[in-house]
């Protein structure tokens, strides 16, 4: 989000998008494989290092699907960023 | 694509497997594209951090609010994030390696840029720098 802001304040071009949505969209397919959700998936938690690699971070609000107990209700509540980030 | 992510009902919402293979990421290229057509010409990042702080203090100021206010995270939360990230390992995903409290503060180490991220807690707030 922080490259966003500097330099393309009126977004990324749909080459990089296509790129970074893939890159991010096979992390969660990974994490959802493993019985992860993330719940706050925004750009500011995509980030970019400088060799282009695209990294999904900040799993403060995550859930397991194996969990049990209060944390199989929290599954139920709205967690995540207000406004979407 | 952003429209069949936008469903309502979960059951019609592709999943990000099934959404991978959509024509949208055929025009995906290699993570070099990223370097040469989006990094390539950014200030250093230190620059860039700078300038976004003095952007964001008044965002920034309404955030610390809400979480001094009602974001009052329990020290086991925090152990919980740094626990499912050592659990999880893959290249598009930040991996945590250790994680140790200490002054009722979690430290952590990822492996993004070879930096350090700090979890700190205290009595009403939580804040991260990563």
């Amino acid at each position: 989000m922080h490259i966003m802001k500097i330099a393309y304040p009126d977004g990324f071009e749909e080459y990089a998008i296509a790129i970074i949505l893939k890159e991010t969209l096979k992390s969660l397919e990974y994490l959802h494989r493993q019985g992860h959700i993330h719940r706050d998936v925004k750009a500011g938690n995509i980030l970019v290092d400088s060799g282009g690699a695209v990294k999904l971070g900040d799993f403060g609000v995550s859930a397991c699907m194996f969990d049990t107990g209060d944390r199989q209700r929290s599954r139920n509540t709205f967690v995540g960023t207000p406004h979407g980030g | 694509m952003i429209a069949m992510c936008l469903v309502k009902d979960q059951t019609k919402r592709p999943t990000a497997e099934k959404l991978l293979k959509h024509s949208f990421f055929r025009q995906a290229k290699s993570p070099e594209y990223v370097v040469r057509n989006l990094l390539q010409g950014l200030p250093p990042l230190w620059e860039r951090v700078k300038v976004i702080q003095l952007k964001d203090v008044a965002q920034l100021a309404l955030k610390k609010m809400r979480s001094a206010e009602k974001e009052a995270l329990s020290q086991d939360d925090i152990r919980r994030e740094a626990q499912t990230m050592s659990l999880i390992d893959h290249p598009n995903v930040i991996k945590a390696y250790c994680s140790f409290v200490v002054d009722r503060r979690l430290w952590g180490s990822n492996a993004f840029y070879g930096r350090r991220f700090m979890l700190a807690h205290n009595e009403n707030s939580l804040s991260r720098w990563f």
